[in-house]
């Protein structure tokens, strides 16, 4: 009988012991897979809700909500020549589960860069009026994002973007794009992600706006 | 024994699977339609899926007993339901209500047009000001662009309704401007002091405004300074009549700027023809300082002075006989402060306390000597509080010191001095009986020591949404104000004027489109008569009229236009007219188009201006009907050309402004000789424009961090 009470105590602690990280990882690498298939606007917010799903239950991890925001933010740019309106909720949505995920990470220079990608969202709902105080944030946000790792080769890549479809007259185009893009060329390059589940997207869009600007 | 246990714990866990809850339904928005992408969750648990293209979902979970599902999407709000899983599948119909934000919300639009960076719900965008052509960069030519405006050109101020210039007040950040306009005299157009650049925001209301404020029978500017800058940047500016300098310091919470402009028209008259015998062409200069500071996360703090001079000589035509001239003189020098602090404070009280102070001095000398100052000194404090979702309050109360001293001299002196300590409180609710219907109710006590007279003034507004985008709106108003210093000289024993508003409006908006049409009626009484030996109150008058505006932003590529038309029908008995009749300010027929064109190639913005107005009275003593007389119709067509780049890497503006491409006859009113000829008529001079056509050639230049990039250090925004 008391073999029989250890063999049950040892049952429950192989179950849910790791099973608490296990189904993180499992619903994550679920999520991401799905997050790869989903197409269109629609596919991208229902990845967006399963990764707020997790988040609402994984309070310490800031990865759910980064990829939340990341589908939201994608969702925007591909709906906005249609409904800019529903582009803006989204960038909001998104600034709004970056500021959750800084609370668990507050130096994580991911989140900075991402932060930077959804103002630069909601600076195109009016670039005239927007245009001058919205880009100096961007660009600040960007460089808060590079001095907290300098290795995040999205930093670079967004900057180099941003630069690139900025007019001239204020700056940007693509002589000024540049440096940037090459720089995030090479960062991508020597770019390993901290897990699986870690951020890793922009490589090949990068590689092909410097090879543009070249 | 072994096989005892497997059997156990496998039984445990196939009554686990066995435990699966179905929980299904479809998730609508509260007008029925399908909502695609709707979050739901069984909370604390990674439960839950997202509805598909009809709106349904179902998923399984294990989870047991008493839980929480949540239904999120986008731009409604969240739904949380109590559930019991026990094993048989739940079914539910969720309907989500839309979020209410500032683009759907119920909000009063009647006789108000607002302008704003910040806000999406509004008509025009403070970039719209700046760049209307005709206007050049002066906010009143802006505002004379939107219907319920009469363009006097030959004052330039702003008239509003078939009211005269001093009906319109401006407001500074909630604080009254004593003088909006810079000094001017014998029809040389006055320009407002106030540069468009330092608003985020402006409300020009045509009528109908708030119990907040008071003082202005016909209309009120509302302008709003921008918050807290956050370049490091200096501006110059060349003018083809002058220029100016600018610095701006950005520091952590706080910033501070600075500049200065002069100009100066004599270069200009010596290049291009003017109407007028000028012996010294206008000139004026002006300096500015304003700081901001966030006192709290919530809190700001904000100070602005401004300083300026201004004159000119010229020979003024003797009426009827051209070739005669009289010498006329004038300078003027104005300074104004203005500081308000702005915090919510017990939890969720929002706080205003403001002070301004403006002092004027104006030397007219021309056969006589004029010497006008004039002080006044304004605190106030406002307090707002939500009691609920659907109960706003908002009160407060303003004293104003004011001293107006004149001295004139032609041959004997008179002096008028009028010292006024004048008191007023306010209290306004917003009432929301539901997302759909808002109405606005207010109350006004005033109470000045020069008149020893008070009033109250109740005013009421409401709002129903019809459609998505579409209200109507109903405004009643009774506003009061203080004559003019001006008509008071013999004698201050004389009451408030006072005017009763009300408004019809129908506004629909949807992305890209207003379309807006306000009828209105205004009823003067009490205005002031200045026939009798001494003034009095018996003055009265109407005004009546329809406001249409369409706006498109959206039909024309990188094109961008506003038609604005008014209707006016009014008339009035006051100061010295001898009957009622319509006053030579107002005009029946007012429209005005205006367009902008980016072109992106050439990164140059195109504006353009039409305006147009039917004859407006004047009085002709050589007939017997008064103010029978009508001017040709007025027309200008501006235009402005902006070309945007960089010179070495700094943000520049290269402009050209003109006004009144066509040339045509702009004519505003006669003068008469004061006697009549030897054949006994009255010899009359047309008022015109100093010049047929003004060009205007001007280069802005930044230069600053503003498009910097290694601003990597920078950790505080």
């Amino acid at each position: 009988m008391k073999n029989l009470a250890i063999l049950f105590l040892c049952f429950l602690f192989v179950t849910t012991l790791p099973a608490q990280n296990g189904k993180f990882q499992m619903a994550m690498g679920k999520a991401l897979g799905e997050m790869a298939t989903n197409k269109g606007v629609e596919g991208l917010k229902t990845s967006a809700n399963t990764f707020s799903r997790i988040a609402s239950v994984e309070t310490t991890e800031w990865l759910p909500q980064y990829y939340a925001a990341l589908c939201h933010l994608y969702a925007g740019y591909s709906i906005m020549e249609s409904n800019m309106v529903e582009a803006q909720n989204l960038a909001k949505t998104a600034l709004t589960e970056i500021q959750a995920a800084q609370k668990i990470a507050p130096s994580e220079s991911e989140l900075v860069a991402l932060e930077a990608f959804a103002y630069q969202l909601q600076l195109l709902e009016d670039p005239m009026t927007k245009g001058a105080e919205m880009s100096g944030k961007i660009f600040a946000t960007l460089g808060k994002a590079e001095s907290l790792n300098p290795a995040n080769p999205r930093t670079y890549y967004l900057r180099g973007n941003f630069t690139l479809n900025m007019p001239e007259f204020f700056g940007g185009g693509a002589a000024k794009a540049s440096p940037d893009l090459q720089k995030a060329v090479a960062a991508y390059a020597a770019f390993t992600p901290a897990s699986p589940f870690h951020p890793n997207w922009g490589a090949e869009e990068a590689g092909e706006l410097a090879e543009k600007v070249k | 024994m072994k096989k005892g246990l497997l059997t156990l714990v496998f039984g445990l866990s196939s009554l686990f699977l066995s435990a699966q809850t179905l929980v299904k339904g479809v998730v609508t928005s509260t007008t029925g339609e399908n909502i695609i992408g709707a979050n739901i969750v069984l909370l604390g648990t990674y439960d839950g899926t997202s509805s598909d293209l009809n709106g349904a979902f179902n998923f399984y979970t294990t989870e047991t007993g008493k839980q929480v599902l949540q239904i999120t999407y986008i731009g409604c709000d969240t739904l949380s339901l109590p559930v019991e899983l026990q094993g048989q599948p739940l079914e539910f119909k969720f309907k989500l209500k839309e979020t209410v934000n500032e683009l759907n919300a119920v909000t009063i639009v009647s006789g108000v047009f607002e302008a704003s960076d910040t806000k999406k719900s509004v008509v025009l965008k403070s970039v719209d000001i700046a760049l209307t052509a005709g206007a050049v960069a002066d906010i009143t030519g802006a505002m004379l662009t939107l219907p319920g405006t009469t363009r006097n050109p030959e004052t330039g101020q702003l008239l509003v309704r078939g009211g005269a210039a001093y009906e319109t007040r401006t407001l500074i950040d909630g604080l009254y401007v004593q003088n909006a306009y810079n000094s001017t005299t014998a029809n040389m157009p006055a320009r407002n002091r106030f540069s468009p650049f330092l608003f985020k925001g402006m409300m020009f209301s045509s009528g109908g405004y708030s119990a907040e404020y008071g003082q202005a029978l016909s209309s009120a500017l509302i302008l709003n300074t921008t918050d807290v800058v956050g370049q490091t940047t200096t501006g110059i500016q060349l003018l083809s009549v002058g220029g100016g300098l600018s610095q701006q310091k950005s520091w952590e919470k706080s910033s501070l700027s600075v500049s200065g402009t002069y100009t100066n028209l004599s270069p200009y008259f010596r290049l291009i023809k003017q109407n007028f015998d000028w012996k010294q062409a206008p000139t004026a200069g002006n300096a500015e300082l304003s700081f901001k500071t966030k006192t709290s996360q919530t809190g700001i703090f904000k100070f602005y002075a401004t300083g300026s001079s201004n004159g000119f000589n010229m020979n003024v035509a003797i009426a009827g006989d051209e070739s005669q001239k009289m010498p006329l003189k004038l300078s003027g020098e104005n300074l104004y402060t203005n500081a308000s602090y702005r915090d919510i404070v017990f939890k969720d009280w929002t706080l205003f306390v403001g002070s301004a102070y403006s002092w004027n001095r104006d030397k007219i000398r021309q056969n006589f000597d004029l010497n006008t100052l004039q002080q006044s000194a304004q605190t106030r404090f406002s307090l707002s509080h939500s009691l609920s979702e659907q109960v706003k309050l908002k009160f407060g109360a303003e004293h104003i010191w004011s001293l107006f001293d004149e001295k004139y001299t032609e041959g004997q002196s008179f002096t008028t001095l009028h010292p006024d300590n004048y008191l007023a409180a306010f209290a306004e609710t917003d009432l929301s009986f539901n997302d759909k219907w808002l109405a606005r109710v207010g109350l006004r006590a005033e109470h000045s020591s020069l008149l020893h007279k008070g009033n109250v003034a109740p005013r009421l507004s409401t709002a129903y949404i019809l459609r998505k985008g579409e209200q109507i709106a109903l405004s009643f108003g009774q506003f009061y104000q203080t004559p003019e210093h001006t008509q008071m000289r013999r004698s201050t024993a004389v009451g408030f004027e006072q005017a009763d508003h009300y408004i019809l409006t129908y506004q629909k908006q949807v992305e890209g489109y207003v379309f807006r049409v306000e009828g209105y009626y205004k009823k003067y009484h009490n205005l002031l008569k200045t026939t009798g030996e001494l003034p009095d109150n018996t003055g009265y008058g109407y005004a009546r009229g329809i406001d249409l505006f369409w706006r498109d932003s959206k039909s024309i590529k990188n094109g961008d236009y506003y038609i604005s038309y008014s209707f006016l029908d009014t008339e009035r008995n006051y100061r010295d007219f001898p009957v009622q009749a319509m006053p030579y300010f107002a005009a029946k027929h007012n429209a005005a188009i205006v367009y902008k064109h980016w072109i992106h190639k050439l990164s140059t913005m195109l504006s353009t201006t039409y305006a147009f107005q039917s004859g407006r009275p004047y009085n002709d003593p050589n007939t017997t009907v008064f103010n029978g007389s009508r001017t040709p119709v007025y027309q200008d067509l501006s235009v402005t050309v902006s070309y945007i780049t960089n010179i070495k890497d700094n943000f520049t503006v290269l402009y050209l402004a003109a006004n009144n491409v066509p040339g045509f006859r702009q004519v505003s009113g006669y003068r008469f000789s004061n006697a009549p000829d030897a054949s006994g008529q009255y010899l009359g001079s047309p008022i015109v424009p100093p010049a047929k056509r003004f060009i205007f050639l001007g280069l802005i230049m930044t230069i600053g961090e503003k498009f910097e990039k290694n601003q990597g250090n920078n950790d505080d925004i």
